[in-house]
């Protein structure tokens, strides 16, 4: 009889470190079967900080977004895009909340909106950085190095802004998450591998239907494999990497298996997709996909995620509203989802401790072109939202004239005085000078939190 | 015969040698007198034995074929690499992949040029020149997503410059690669203009492509190099592949090209029209150390990482005094000492297109064009779909949690669908074990050492017992292994397969 069928493990995934003791007992064995809902699930970690990376890929109009509707910025923007604008009292009043009245919101975003009413948002106007670049590529590559000239500012660290975090204070297998997003620059050069994953449920060992008895026998044979005496050099870090990644994907599928009980026993729906009953949009897998992990009891502290079309280059009005109302019915119902969890006690205070920034690698031209679309711009707006948000309403310069009379939105916060507000004041790092150690041509301080 | 192909996309190629190829960064050699560690031997290796040479072929083809072993032993070392080296086109070959995987070689689609290319790495008989290719679109990244149904075709010419001049003058191939029409598309050149000279090009060009970052040149620099980076546009032609077929192509206007003299590194370029694509090319190599740039990165690639400056310098001397022949610094270097040091030896974390596409070679369970091709986009690595200009992560970033749970996935796809279509009825035990190895520590061993994985002995032993268990509805049974048992050959070798495949040092090369 192969060892594989009474060996313990010898490592498995740690999580809930940060809990005291609030680990998912239940999942730590390999063997558990991914289908068995009988587990007893962890609760979420009370008090836990995490920060949620919303990435619109493909460069969102932000001037469409957070719409300037009184004097004569309103004007030059309704000039210049003489059928994309909108007209004061067609978006979603912000007079709520921090209450302004130069901006209203997408009409797509209902949700957003009552999030802004409770004081649960900031936008932060004119984001960028120096020397916009009209790649998106090379845009999106800054964004992820958070410096503005690359590696050669990051000599002996990691390239990605969210490794250098991880490795410097979030270093457990599952602090470092993205979904849905492929493997992002933001990503590399993490200490520990980073739970990279396309969603969910796709996060499990297939199996070989010809012979599927003998297939499960295999799969033990591999655990207690990388389980045996360790590997040195690099074969041991392989080793540890798949050793994880088996160990995740039974805690994991466990877990999966928990919140769907929940879930149903607390009838969430999040969106689906049009004239599908069972196929949830993107953004509401992915949502669902964060809920589920911060349900099941993982220390994650940086989630990353996100979805594309936003390269609006023509048809826009009806692309871009379809492409809002996605993320914002998703984070509806998140937020709805959050709030039973955080009622279900434990005192997990999980929305409290929760900030969702969204971004973009640049904006898009102040004038419409000739196809009913915007083209690749500079400057944008940027959202921030979740109860950790203590200073909500408008941040950085507000919008002038030249502004929106010049061909490209200008930028006069850096999108890394946000990050480090994110990092410093709300995930509580000292390290942010580390993380970010690029200096700043334009010394903007960003207190959302 | 497909040589043309790159000719016909350059109609203005010239392949000329350098002109201005006077070396301007050349350092002092080690002058020390005591022998270099072996890790740093230059001199040429001897005596190769049966384990060397498995780990040439390891190292440089997507794992190793017992064919290509005996290809390597009758030819002898030397006549392999000059054979291999040669990049020889196989119009057999070419044929096959077309026909196997695209529909129309005028109109291809962005999916069915992946599929094509990884057709060819499964097929070839010389993976070494598909190995290279890839090597080199990842260092001159650029993706199908830039380019539209008028314009993919020009991918076949990109990948064409990498499979069939990826051993040439280098001065050549970066000529090459700047005019490629996918490269122009991809970093803006069809949009640079006298009057709007783009930057992206030549920021890469030496960024990425030639130097490196900020290794001396100036934003000042490039503002002045995207002058000489200008004149070709993007215009579509009407009925260009037949009736209603119309097709994009780039071509160089005068007009748009600024032929002012440029301010370069303190020096003046002259205007030159078209020209200046190849005198950029030549005026960095002259001026700035770019063999260096370019040696390490292959080094890096094939031999081991962080090699010191002394070796590199070294090389990059003797590639400036051949004129750039890359030729013969890759055979320098395969002929080395230091290629086959135990250092070499620690080994590279395979990326996920050598993992796959060498186990489907070394085991001959293939998976469908479709299938591949899923599996390595889902592996995070599709070739002629980088993520960014910078080419694909490499390393541990190739070891994040679903990385390694679709290579798992990816395995069990080979041994599951394998016995559909066209593989179906493959006995695979039959095929891969002699006939004189068939007791089940021989067959661990065999299948181990094909795959050359290094097993522990709890390890061998924990596959041993494998062999001879089986598990129904109720739990394991003892099932002593019996090779002759067609069924259970069947079940439990692609078990074994698919166990060893996912062993740590099977993730190395």
């Amino acid at each position: 009889m192969s060892n594989a069928i009474n060996k313990s493990r010898r490592n498995f995934l740690r999580v809930g470190a940060a809990a005291g003791g609030a680990v998912a007992l239940g999942a730590l064995d390999s063997r558990v079967s991914p289908l068995s809902s009988k587990q007893a699930h962890a609760v979420a970690i009370p008090n836990h900080k995490r920060l949620i990376i919303i990435n619109m890929l493909g460069g969102n109009d932000g001037l469409n977004t957070l719409i300037p509707v009184t004097g004569s910025v309103a004007t030059i923007y309704q000039t210049r895009r003489p059928t994309l604008a909108f007209q004061p009292g067609q978006g979603l009043a912000l007079t709520g909340g921090p209450g302004v009245s130069e901006y209203e919101l997408h009409p797509s975003m209902p949700n957003l909106q009552s999030m802004w009413n409770a004081n649960d948002v900031a936008f932060v106007q004119k984001i960028g950085y120096p020397s916009q670049n009209l790649s998106h590529f090379v845009s999106e590559d800054i964004w992820s190095y958070g410096a503005r000239a690359g590696m050669s500012a990051l000599v002996g660290q990691a390239p990605g802004w969210v490794a250098r975090y991880g490795n410097l204070d979030a270093n457990n297998p599952m602090s470092l998450v993205s979904i849905g997003v492929g493997r992002r620059l933001d990503f590399a050069g993490a200490n520990v591998s980073p739970f990279l994953v396309s969603s969910v449920a796709s996060f499990d060992f297939d199996t070989d239907w010809h012979y599927s008895q003998n297939h499960a026998l295999r799969l033990e044979v591999v655990q207690s494999i990388l389980g045996m005496q360790a590997q040195t050099g690099l074969a041991g870090q392989v080793a540890a990497a798949a050793d994880a990644a088996h160990a995740a994907a039974a805690q994991v599928q466990v877990e999966a298996a928990n919140y769907e009980a929940y879930e149903t026993a607390n009838s969430i729906q999040y969106p689906l997709r049009a004239g599908s009953t069972t196929s949830l949009t993107n953004m509401g897998r992915r949502m669902r996909d964060i809920a589920l992990l911060i349900y099941g009891g993982f220390d994650t502290s940086v989630f990353y995620t996100g979805y594309g079309g936003f390269d609006t280059h023509s048809d826009q009005a009806p692309r871009h509203a379809s492409l809002l109302q996605e993320l914002d019915d998703a984070l509806g119902v998140f937020q709805q989802d959050i709030a039973i969890q955080d009622a279900a006690g434990g005192n997990p205070n999980i929305w409290d401790n929760l900030a969702i920034v969204v971004i973009s690698e640049f904006g898009r031209r102040n004038y419409e072109n000739g196809s009913d679309g915007t083209d690749h711009g500079h400057g944008n707006c940027m959202i921030v939202a979740g109860g950790a948000v203590n200073s909500p309403g408008i941040h950085g310069d507000p919008l002038l004239d030249a502004d929106v009379n010049a061909e490209y939105l200008p930028y006069t916060t850096d999108f890394r005085d946000v990050y480090r507000n994110m990092i410093g004041s709300h995930m509580g790092s000292s390290n942010v000078a580390q993380i970010f150690p690029e200096s700043q041509p334009i010394n903007t301080t960003v207190n959302i939190i | 015969m497909l040589k043309k192909l790159i000719a016909l996309a350059v109609p203005l190629l010239v392949l000329s040698a350098s002109t201005l190829a006077t070396p301007g960064c050349v350092e002092g050699g080690n002058t020390t007198d005591t022998p270099p560690a072996a890790e740093e031997d230059l001199s040429p290796v001897s005596n190769l034995n049966q384990e060397d040479r498995i780990f040439f072929l390891y190292r440089t083809h997507f794992g190793f074929k017992t064919s290509e072993l005996q290809r390597l032993n009758q030819m002898g070392y030397e006549d392999y690499l000059d054979w291999m080296l040669e990049l020889n086109v196989d119009p057999t070959l070419e044929a096959q992949a077309l026909a196997a995987t695209v529909l129309d070689p005028d109109f291809p689609s962005s999916t069915e040029m992946a599929r094509w290319w990884e057709y060819l790495m499964v097929h070839n008989d010389n993976p070494f020149q598909e190995l290279l290719a890839m090597f080199w679109h990842d260092h001159f990244a650029t993706s199908t997503d830039v380019l539209s149904a008028q314009s993919m075709h020009w991918m076949f010419d990109h990948i064409n410059l990498w499979r069939f001049q990826g051993t040439t003058n280098l001065s050549d191939l970066l000529y090459l690669m700047s005019v490629d029409w996918t490269m122009l598309q991809w970093l803006d050149g069809y949009v640079s203009t006298a009057s709007a000279p783009n930057e992206n090009f030549a920021r890469e060009f030496w960024e990425l492509f030639t130097l490196g970052a900020d290794n001396g040149y100036s934003q000042a620099d490039i503002e002045e190099a995207s002058r000489a980076f200008t004149g070709y546009r993007r215009i579509l032609v009407p009925d260009r592949a037949g009736p209603g077929r119309d097709q994009f192509i780039m071509t160089f206007q005068d007009n748009r090209h600024d032929n002012g003299t440029k301010n370069i590194f303190g020096l003046q370029f002259h205007g030159n029209g078209q020209q200046e694509y190849q005198d950029m090319v030549d005026f960095t190599l002259a001026n700035r150390p770019v063999a260096e740039f370019v040696v390490n990165k292959i080094w890096e690639q094939f031999v081991y990482t962080n090699p010191s400056q002394a070796l590199i310098s070294k090389l990059a001397n003797e590639l400036r005094q051949t004129d750039y022949d890359l030729k013969a610094l890759f055979k320098r270097i395969f002929l080395s000492t230091a290629f086959f040091s135990d250092r070499a030896r620690e080994g590279i974390i395979k990326s996920p297109v050598e993992h796959h596409i060498g186990f489907m070679r070394t085991t001959g369970l293939e998976l469908s064009p479709s299938r591949i091709d899923n599996s390595l986009n889902d592996t995070g690595q599709r070739p002629s779909r980088p993520p960014t200009v910078n080419g694909w992560p490499s390393g541990e970033f190739w070891l994040s949690s679903q990385a390694m749970l679709e290579r798992a996935n990816f395995l069990r796809d080979c041994v599951y669908y394998s016995h559909e279509s066209a593989q179906s009825g493959l006995d695979v035990g039959l095929a891969l074990v002699p006939a004189n190895r068939t007791k089940d520590h021989e067959v661990v061993d065999h299948i181990a050492w094909l795959l050359q994985v290094q097993l522990q002995a709890d390890q061998r032993q924990e596959c041993i017992n494998y062999l001879n268990t089986d598990r129904n509805g109720g739990g394991n049974f003892a099932d002593p292994w019996d090779f002759y048992d067609v069924v259970d050959r069947d079940k439990k070798i692609r078990g074994l397969l698919y166990i060893l495949g996912q062993h740590p040092t099977y993730q190395i090369r």
